[in-house]
């Protein structure tokens, strides 16, 4: 039986276009019920709406303030907020230590994701023809993983010290040294301690990542490279790496990410010195900003990196097409 | 039964309805989640320390006198993270949570170098304390940004009897500007030359008083890479090295700063100083750039160090029964005034630790909470919590009681240049007054990179210090251009 709607038509005919003879005009419908109607119809988009509004308040709220905030004298310590232009962007870009900093930022970035790599994937790849023991050695290997940045920041500081360190003490016992050095007090040996550090850390996530890469790889094209008579490094170069491809992909865009943008490690250990030998712009900024309590200039720097970030990874996406399969091996 | 198509039709004649039931279900939902969390908004938030005036949850008697005084919660902030202080202070906080059952006090340790980060983050975040202990130079800057409540701070001096109850002069030297109170003393001492006498007897020399003399001890009391003359910290992102240049310029007559906040960093006394400290730094570790002035105490009890700046804290803290600081090391430790200028100038670094209200919402509560730390017996209390090293700033307490410590009493020569540099000696940059542009200048690390250059790369001390005078000359003026003076 079929339903009566309560204007007298039924709900199983089809619905009058509107402006159709018998419908009351749009302004004579109470507001109430245009306003359910149009819920109605757009029900999907009021469900979709809270998260939508919620993930933009969490991305866009904060890239859109700090985008602002560059363009205004905005301080922590004096009140008030001016428009200044690029006028913070100008004084950062005459400002020598940024320019050190973006320079170390780049070699901090290229040779710690570099490092981390091609220290991971020749991991894996031992680790890959360990037949005993395999499990406990990978548990080994992502240890530095599960320590927070404080944590190993501190201990390698305290490891390194030139009074009390065990990594000095060791170097002299077997003769390397002479005596203790200081790893993180001298301009020459304080940056390429901390990459190196970056690198020890951030292998795990790699290694793992690389492991289970691995896996997805046909055990039958290799196989068939054994029947073809290829070489084990034929076989990494022409169906490994080929099969690591997106793997590899989305880790140098998510390590370059963060590598780029990482702060702590370089802050707890050498603090951007000596001398500013190893400031890199994620410290630049907090100096800026914490130091200075100038938030205008710090949020300029945030959108330089951002800029300079969101570039690199266009070209690592067009590089790595990490999103389609690779089929031409 | 019905159809399939005939259900399909009931579901989607009943969906209709449940749409807007689902609406205004979920509007009835976010309003009385809402309400709740409006209602759930008195609830004290997380604390690293909290006392409150009952301990149990037994109802209050409804004979009992509804309470008196202040209410609510008082935040406050220090740097004390020693358990002896800790305790001192929580005698305080028990008097005030005794006379005003109606409050509580919330005690959170943050750490001296953490001040400048954390209120200027909780004045962003509407999260300031209702007190804040830390150093002058940091709390100015906190009063620039108009994040100190100097009221609350005048009413502190009203509540225990008005400026006389404070060292003479005090507000004058390192308390006021522009007619208002910014902080309030809680403590004092001086930076001195602390040594190791054990070395000094072995070299056969004696006190060493004079830049001459102390360059001598430094080098007798060198021993490379186990133990060095004298240590410096250099470390960027602390005033330590400029703490010592600072020192040294007032031993020679000069200053780095201006009371208009003009650089001195370029002049003839900054020059002979750094000269000094250069010749000091030979006998120094390679280290030093990594070495900041929070590191001290562990060198000094590693045996790492013959002579250094600090307070006679180093000293003291090895009588409190630490088990970081073996009393048997401390006791090889003694201290004297900083080195002698040419003609005999002094360079007293008067390290005045300070409280001050903030604008953290319980005015009241930071005026009773600040007049139970001044309290007689509680501050006594806490000022010998580590002997030697805090001396009143105040005129309630009895200093023959307080130097009648028997640790204090071991140490006369320490006490004596102690407090004459109290009475002598002041804030850096404060010389003639609170200075808002000494703090910018010394965070900027302009002069601990100057130094570090100076000492361990040898670059000529004239060349180093024109760099980092210009370095000081666009932070002054960029301070300059906000105030708009």
């Amino acid at each position: 039986m079929p339903v009566t709607h309560p204007v007298g038509a039924t709900r199983h005919s089809k619905t009058p276009k509107r402006g159709a003879v018998g419908e009351p005009s749009p302004s004579s419908v109470p507001l109430r019920s245009r306003a359910f109607g149009f819920l109605d119809r757009h029900f999907a988009v009021v469900l979709i709406l809270p998260g939508f509004l919620w993930l933009a308040g969490l991305l866009l709220y904060p890239v859109g303030l700090n985008a602002y905030y560059s363009f205004t004298n905005k301080s922590i310590t004096f009140p008030g907020v001016d428009w200044v232009g690029f006028e913070n962007y100008r004084e950062i870009l005459v400002d020598g230590i940024f320019w050190d900093a973006a320079i170390n930022s780049f070699w901090w970035t290229l040779l710690g994701v570099g490092g981390q790599l091609v220290f991971a994937l020749f991991s894996a790849l031992a680790l890959e023809r360990v037949t005993r023991g395999r499990g406990l050695l990978r548990l080994l290997l992502t240890l530095p993983w599960m320590f927070s940045s404080v944590v190993v920041a501190s201990s390698w500081r305290l490891m390194l010290d030139p009074f009390v360190g065990v990594i000095n003490g060791i170097l002299v016992d077997v003769g390397l040294i002479n005596e203790p050095l200081s790893w993180f007090g001298d301009a020459g040996r304080a940056f390429p301690t901390a990459i190196a550090l970056n690198i020890w850390f951030g292998i795990p996530f790699m290694l793992v990542a690389i492991l289970a890469g691995l896996q997805t790889i046909d055990r039958a094209l290799y196989e068939a490279a054994d029947v073809d008579g290829a070489s084990y490094w034929q076989q990494v170069w022409h169906i490994t790496l080929p099969g690591l491809r997106s793997v590899i992909g989305t880790l140098i865009i998510l390590r370059t990410i963060w590598v780029a943008n990482n702060f702590d490690f370089i802050f707890l250990t050498t603090g951007g010195g000596p001398r500013d030998s190893s400031i890199t712009v994620p410290v630049y900024a907090f100096r800026v900003g914490w130091t200075r309590f100038d938030v205008g200039q710090m949020a300029a720097v945030s959108m330089i990196l951002i800029t300079i970030l969101v570039a690199l990874i266009g070209v690592f996406l067009r590089l790595f097409p990490i999103d389609r399969e690779v089929t031409d091996g | 039964m019905a159809r399939p198509d005939q259900l399909a039709k009931i579901v989607k004649s009943q969906s209709h309805m449940s749409r807007r039931r689902f609406m205004g279900a979920a509007g009835v939902t976010a309003g009385g989640a809402a309400l709740l969390v409006a209602c759930g908004n008195d609830s004290d938030s997380g604390s690293t320390s909290t006392t409150t005036p009952n301990a149990t949850d037994e109802p209050t008697p409804t004979t009992q006198a509804p309470a008196a005084g202040i209410t609510g919660e008082v935040l406050i902030w220090h740097p004390y993270s020693q358990p002896e202080r800790q305790a001192a202070l929580q005698q305080a906080y028990d008097a005030f949570t005794e006379a005003n059952p109606g409050a509580s006090v919330t005690s959170e340790v943050v750490a001296w170098g953490d001040y400048a980060g954390r209120w200027a983050a909780g004045k962003a975040a509407g999260e300031l304390p209702d007190i804040a202990v830390n150093i002058p130079e940091n709390i100015l800057a906190a009063h620039t940004a108009e994040a100190v409540d100097t009221e609350a701070n005048q009413a502190i001096i009203d509540a225990v009897g008005g400026e006389s109850f404070f060292a003479d002069g005090y507000f004058d030297r390192n308390g006021r500007i522009n007619g208002q109170v910014f902080n309030l003393p809680h403590y004092a001492h001086n930076r001195l030359n602390i040594y190791r006498q054990d070395r000094l007897d072995a070299a056969g020399l004696g006190v060493p008083r004079t830049m001459q003399e102390v360059l001598a001890a430094a080098e007798a009391m060198n021993n490379q890479p186990e133990y060095s003359g004298f240590v410096q910290p250099l470390a960027q992102g602390d005033v330590a090295a400029s703490y010592l240049l600072w020192i040294m310029t007032r031993a020679h007559g000069g200053s780095t700063i201006t009371a208009e906040g003009e650089s001195l960093l370029n002049s003839d006394e900054v020059g002979a100083a750094a000269e000094f400290l250069r010749q000091l730094g030979a006998f120094g570790p390679d280290s030093a750039a990594e070495i900041s002035q929070g590191q001290m105490f562990n060198l000094a009890y590693s045996g790492v160090t013959s002579m250094q700046k600090n307070s006679a804290a180093i000293i003291g803290i090895a009588f409190t029964g630490n088990e970081d600081f073996p009393q048997d090391v401390g006791e090889l430790l003694n201290g004297t005034h900083m080195p002698l200028g040419p003609d005999g100038g002094r360079g007293d670094l008067l390290g005045q630790v300070s409280m001050t209200a903030m604008k953290g919402g319980n005015a009241e509560g930071a005026v009773a909470l600040a007049q139970s730390l001044y309290q007689d017996d509680n501050l006594l209390a806490f000022v010998q919590s580590i002997p030697l090293f805090m001396f009143p700033q105040t005129n309630n307490i009895d200093l023959d009681s307080f130097l009648d410590h028997p640790t204090i009493a071991l140490y006369p020569e320490v006490v004596e240049q102690t407090l004459t540099g109290i009475r002598e000696g002041s804030v850096p940059g404060f010389e003639n007054g609170p200075n808002q542009f000494i703090g910018p200048v010394q965070t900027s690390d302009v002069i601990e990179i100057a130094m570090q250059e100076i000492i361990l790369e040898g670059r000529a001390v004239s060349e180093a210090l024109a760099e980092a005078h210009e370095g000081a000359l666009a932070v002054i003026e960029e301070e300059r251009r906000r105030i708009g003076g």
